[in-house]
Order: C-alpha cells, then structure tokens, then sequence
C-alpha cells in the first residue's frame, strides 16, 4: 500500500481531526499531497498539516463551511488555480446532534443535511472540471444510514441521502472516468462519538456483537479510503464498502 | 452596509435567534441566556455563527461562539453568561473593527 497514491492530488473534507485526519494522514503515507477543508478549528487543521509534512508530504489548508455551495466554489477554484487538477476527493465533513428526530429543530436537520449530504453534490459538481484526467470520489457514511441508532436520526438520515447520491453519481460520473464510493464505518473510536448519549453503555453493549472484538479506529476507515482511491479499485463503482468489524451481520 | 444603527443590528441578531432556535420573538430580551433560556445547543451557536457572518459580513473568531473552552467568557460557564446582549454588543464591536460606523 505503501506508494498507492503517488503524485495524487487529495481534498479530504473536514480533514482537521479524527476519520479525516487519519485518511488524510494515509494518503499522504501513500504518496499523495494532502488538501486539508476544515470548517473553524484552524489549531487541529494545523496540527494535520504537520503531521504530514511529518511524512515528507505537502498539505494545504482550505478553510470552508461546506453548508455554504458560494464557499464550496471558492475552494474549488482555489484548487483549481493552485494545482490544475485534483484526483481524489474524500467528503468526510459531517455535523449532527444526537437527539430523537422529533426534537430535531428545522435549522439543526438542515445544517446536517447540507454538510454531510448536500455539500458532496455541490462539489461533485466541480469534478468534471477538476478531474478531466479522471478521479475517484468517495464519501463518509455509517451504519446509521439503514440501521435505527438512538438518537442518531438527523445524522442517519443524512448519510443515507449520501449514499445513495453516491450511487447516482457514480452512473452519471462514470463516463467520464471518475468512479464514486462510500465507506460505511461502524462504531469507530474517535471524540466525536463520545457525545453519544449513554456512550459507555452502548459501547460496552456494542463490543459484544462486533465479530472482530474490537471498536474501529480511524485508520480502519483510512485503510479503505486508500484502497478505494487507488487503482486497486478500478472496477468498483457506486458501491458502500462496509467498515464495522463485521457489526451489520447480525 | 457601511452604517448600521443600534436598532438594525438589535433587530437583525434577534431575527437570527428566533430562525435558529424558533425561539418565540418575545421571549429575546436583553437578558435572556442564549443557551439556559432559549435551548442554543452546541450545533445552533455554530448556526448562529454562519448566521450573523452572512448578515453583518463579519468573521467571528473560532470557537468565540461555542460551549468549548477558548470562547466567550473563557473559564466561565457560557451557559451563564452568554445572553443576548452580550451577543449584540459583540455584533457591534465586530462591525467597529472591520471600520463599519455604527449610529443611534
């Protein structure tokens, strides 16, 4: 794996801290140079950014609220000017509150809804330009697009509208060489899941069920971002390669 | 804008509040905590943010509005402390740095 993405160009979204920091982090492992979207938290985008420069790899910093298409396109175009080109795109922003969907306000599903789901039909829109050599584009999802977690609704039924714009994407996109997947990560040891409500009681239940008899880490998600990215996977299309440890079997 | 006055920019931050949180318009008074007695969680001060750079074309410093530490009041609870007028009076100290005049 080690030189997979040599002399890739890479745009991890929401890049600054855990799943994406790891992808990003694995790219620039695999040979890629890393841009790095974050949404406010410059400190922890910074700290990627050294911890690939760690790695002998340029990494640049892109600051953009993805909920925003006008900033998505000044990002876009900044890329654009900067490189000429971009192979890989990982959407892996996501922002959510962990409620029953019923206490879900209007402005709380929406700015869900447009970070984790909308922003990647905003920026696949600039693929075509940016990926003329063709591309790979690959979203974050989870297990809660068709599984019903507690309190995880507004966020579920956000990847699920990910997932399947993945899919369509991926037919409309395949003509002009980019391929389109998702990853569907389990319950993956990062901070943000320590907001759940119950987290050690869940976890501790979850545990039990994973057939693998461990949580997932960021790298685990990392590991297929990289292999989806890379000619490896040439022949896979529109497809949500699950990453749980094995959870969804039951 | 170039100008604002007391009562736009009063007006506008309220509008804000009551789209984000679908507080009752009355209930948004001077005193009234954004978190304790509105219900702001930590995704609506970030709505809230997105909100007020869009209108007042300012740039909030990160984590200025947030329930993390390094935000408003930094080592108090912000649930105590952040109410509507500090929030205004925040607006308008924006506006000033970036040489927007503010009127009566």
């Amino acid at each position: 794996m080690t030189l997979m993405l040599r002399g890739k160009i890479v745009l991890v979204t929401g890049g600054s801290r855990g799943i994406g920091r790891a992808i990003a982090l694995k790219y620039a492992q695999s040979g890629a140079t890393v841009l790095i979207n974050f949404l406010r938290n410059r400190q922890a985008a910074e700290e990627t950014e050294r911890l690939i420069q760690g790695v002998g790899q340029q990494c640049l910093l892109y600051q953009a609220n993805l909920a925003e298409p006008e900033e998505i396109g000044r990002m876009m175009s900044r890329i654009a000017e900067e490189h000429g080109k971009l192979d890989v795109l990982v959407h892996n922003a996501a922002l959510g509150v962990f409620k029953p969907i019923l206490k879900i306000r209007p402005n709380q599903w929406d700015l869900s809804m447009n970070i984790n789901a909308r922003a990647l039909f905003v920026l696949a829109r600039h693929c075509p330009e940016l990926m003329k050599q063709g591309g790979s584009v690959i979203g974050i999802s989870s297990l809660g697009s068709h599984k019903v977690l507690p309190n995880y609704g507004v966020i579920g039924i956000s990847k699920a509208a990910l997932e399947s714009l993945i899919r369509y994407l991926a037919v409309e996109m395949a003509p002009l060489g980019i391929r389109v997947n998702g990853i569907s990560g389990g319950f993956i040891q990062t901070e943000s899941i320590k907001q759940f409500p119950d987290y050690e009681k869940i976890m501790s239940v979850v545990l039990d069920r994973i057939p693998a008899k461990r949580l997932g880490t960021p790298e685990d998600i990392a590991n297929a971002a990289v292999f989806l990215a890379s000619d490896k996977a040439s022949w896979i299309y529109g497809q949500i390669l699950v990453v749980d440890g094995g959870l969804s079997l039951f | 804008m170039n100008e604002w006055t007391e009562s736009q920019i009063y007006e506008n931050v309220k509008s804000v509040l009551v789209a984000a949180l679908e507080a009752n318009p009355e209930a948004i008074q001077p005193q009234a905590l954004i978190i304790t007695d509105l219900g702001a969680e930590s995704i609506d001060l970030l709505d809230i943010t997105f909100r007020l750079e869009k209108i007042f074309h300012i740039k909030i410093p990160e984590q200025y509005l947030s329930t993390e530490s390094g935000g408003i009041g930094e080592g108090k609870n912000v649930a105590e402390i952040l109410n509507v007028q500090l929030l205004v009076d925040f607006v308008k100290q924006m506006l000033k740095e970036t040489g927007i005049r503010i009127s009566q």
